[in-house]
């Protein structure tokens, strides 16, 4: 996905100037001249300005792009965009459930709706959800120790 | 000479060997795998690595760096993809050798001379780092406040032609590594009360996001058809390497050297050493019309300077604790999580740890050729390998590798938003190695920033007083206005001859 240039200049010149507003409450510390407020407030500075060389880099520039945003080929694919939100959604949707559902409920339908988004058949999706799963959670909980979470299956942890 | 017995002790047990051997495998794989690059391959080990000892997670991230830098050129000579950034520059030649039927031959020579790079690097490495820490006991806060900003000023200036992007990116590394809690003042900075960002932005889930979710977002929404593998039997690749070596020697030590120098130089790496090699080769050669059409001549050269720079990005990681490139900042990282913080003391103070580091880097070089040979041999069958279903596997990866270091659901919402955000920028041309080198040296500025002022009691003639922070300082305000500078040297030339004449 393309964005021009002078919309992402002018984004950057907002956090840019957020970042300075922000840093202009921080404390001064007692009997120095740098506090808290300094770096960051430098780093803002920095990031405004920039942020308006490249508005203004982008405004003087021959038009490369048809719009000012401009999306790729996949937009016309709906595999690709399916494949696409379920990155982005499968991610967000293991951040929600899993404490809740726990590990081993979840990933397993996580793997299987990845696999079909990029063009993989349902039995080798199965196969590779249900196998991948057990070798992650296998690496992970019981070498490393790491406390995946149990969910609804608590009761049964082992 | 004891340490140098302890750190060989250090490296040759089961333990680390068996570690070498599985990350070679892996660094060789995921170099093979066009996607999925080298700083994919280190930042995905590093949540394995929290659970090693130090001397086995320097291992598995020697080795795999080592290996998967080498393994890129596989899919470049048989797909015309590179399978990592360094081999980008030379994928076209070593693809129109395959085609001319010389797949051997340009897969040998990326395997051996990227061996003898490796090792020239790491003969620098050994030869410059403990003079360097010598001379850097002596450093104060002066010393690495200018340090610091002159290495991200060369970064941004040499490791890309959008110096603008780059400078962006940087600060926002800087801005990113400013929340929380963990600066000088301890005062919580860009929290927002969020208690899950007082202990700031965790450094493993922004790696894994930046350097692997990104990669997966492009790989998804990818609509290019994957180009057929290219269909060469391949022989014997060490047939005719000592031919080449005889015939190229200024070649190989000139990609040697040119490699470490880049790869030292805070920010650009390997693949930026491989684009100037190349070039370097080109305009040297005698037979410059024979490039791009499938001529070994550069291969030989940025093949080695893409290993050495490896090695040579190693030198001021661990004398100042400035990452020479990306894959070093990942390291830095590593190194302050297990104790070991990089910097002069770390010479004097653990000697065996560093002898052991130069030990892995031999050995790692040495073990290449075997290990790349075999590689070279299954190579059509990595490339086979489909690519939609390790994309998942690798994401489920991302996943529980961010979740692991603090056991926190919010460590994987850092890592999508990482994610997504570098998937964008890179999409519009925005160099990512910046932004690391930010996270990883923004709290390093600000501390010597601090110190001094606290020292100098705000006087800014101080931080010029001491001689070499005094040549540092001016050297970084040179290349600062050196745009500005030109032109006006520019227009005083251009007066001269009208007030001779």
């Amino acid at each position: 996905m393309k964005i021009h240039d002078t919309i992402l200049g002018l984004i950057f010149a907002l956090i840019g100037v957020a970042v300075l507003v922000t840093v202009s409450g921080y404390p001064k510390m007692p009997g120095q001249d740098v506090g808290p407020a300094v770096f960051p407030g430098t780093a803002g500075a920095l990031l405004t300005v920039f942020g308006l060389m490249l508005f203004v880099k982008g405004r003087l520039a021959p038009a490369r792009m048809r719009g000012l945003v401009e999306v790729g080929p996949w937009v016309a694919s709906p595999r690709h965009i399916l494949a696409g939100l379920a990155t982005l959604g499968g991610i967000l949707a293991y951040t929600m459930l899993a404490n809740r559902l726990g590990f081993l409920i979840v990933v397993p339908p996580l793997m299987f709706v990845w696999h079909l988004t990029l063009g993989i058949r349902w039995p080798t999706a199965l196969v590779s959800a249900l196998l991948t799963t057990a070798i992650m959670w296998g690496l992970f909980y019981k070498v490393l120790g790491v406390p995946l979470p149990w969910g609804l299956l608590t009761r049964y942890a082992f | 000479m004891d340490a140098v017995v302890t750190a060989f002790g250090m490296v040759f047990n089961t333990e680390t060997l068996l570690i070498i051997a599985a990350s070679s495998i892996y660094g060789l794989f995921v170099g093979a795998v066009p996607g999925l690059t080298a700083t994919m391959a280190l930042a995905l080990l590093v949540p394995l690595t929290f659970f090693m000892d130090p001397i086995p997670a320097l291992a598995a991230m020697v080795t795999t760096s080592a290996m998967a830098i080498f393994a890129g050129d596989i899919p470049g000579c048989l797909l015309r993809m590179p399978g990592t950034a360094a081999s980008a520059a030379y994928t076209d030649e070593s693809f129109a050798m395959s085609r001319n039927g010389h797949a051997d031959t340009a897969l040998g020579a990326g395997l051996v001379f990227s061996a003898i790079g490796g090792l020239f690097g790491t003969v620098v490495l050994i030869a410059c780092a403990p003079i360097l820490a010598e001379f850097a006991l002596n450093f104060t806060s002066f010393e690495y406040f200018w340090l610091i900003l002159l290495g991200i000023t060369c970064a941004i200036a040499i490791s890309s032609d959008r110096p603008l992007k780059g400078g962006i990116m940087l600060v926002l590394g800087f801005l990113v590594a400013s929340v929380g809690l963990s600066n000088p003042a301890a005062f919580p900075r860009f929290t927002g009360g969020n208690t899950d960002l007082m202990g700031g932005i965790g450094f493993l889930p922004l790696l894994i996001g930046m350097f692997a979710t990104s990669e997966i977002i492009r790989y998804a929404l990818d609509t290019k058809a994957r180009p057929p593998i290219i269909d060469q039997p391949i022989v014997n690749v060490f047939a005719g390497m000592w031919r080449l070596t005889v015939k190229y020697p200024v070649q190989i030590v000139r990609g040697s050297v040119l490699g470490t120098v880049v790869g030292a130089l805070p920010g650009a790496g390997s693949d930026i050493a491989a684009w100037m090699s190349y070039a370097v080769s080109k305009k040297f050669s005698k037979e410059p019309e024979k490039f791009g059409t499938g001529h070994v001549e550069g291969i030989v050269e940025s093949g080695a300077a893409n290993n050495s720079a490896l090695a040579g990005a190693w030198i001021p990681a661990l004398v100042f604790g400035i990452p020479g490139d990306t894959l070093t900042a990942i390291v830095i990282g590593v190194l302050y999580m297990k104790n070991l913080n990089p910097g002069p003391t770390l010479f004097t103070t653990n000697p065996q740890n560093i002898y052991a580091i130069y030990i892995l880097f031999i050995f790692a070089n040495l073990i290449m050729v075997p290990f790349g040979w075999a590689t070279i041999k299954v190579a059509k069958r990595i490339l086979a390998v489909p690519r939609a279903i390790l994309m998942p596997v690798i994401l489920l990866f991302c996943i529980v590798g961010s979740f692991a270091m603090n056991n926190a659901a919010f460590d994987i919402g850092i890592m999508l938003v990482a994610g997504f955000v570098a998937y964008i920028l890179e999409e519009n041309d925005f160099p990512v190695a910046p932004a690391i080198l930010g996270v990883v040296l923004g709290p390093m500025l600000e501390e010597n920033l601090v110190k001094s002022m606290i020292k100098s009691d705000g006087h800014v003639a101080d931080f010029f007083e001491r001689p070499i922070a005094g040549v540092l300082g001016v050297a970084t305000l040179v290349v600062w206005t050196w745009p500005f500078l030109r032109i006006a040297i520019g227009r005083l030339r251009a007066r001269q001859p009208r007030s001779a004449a």
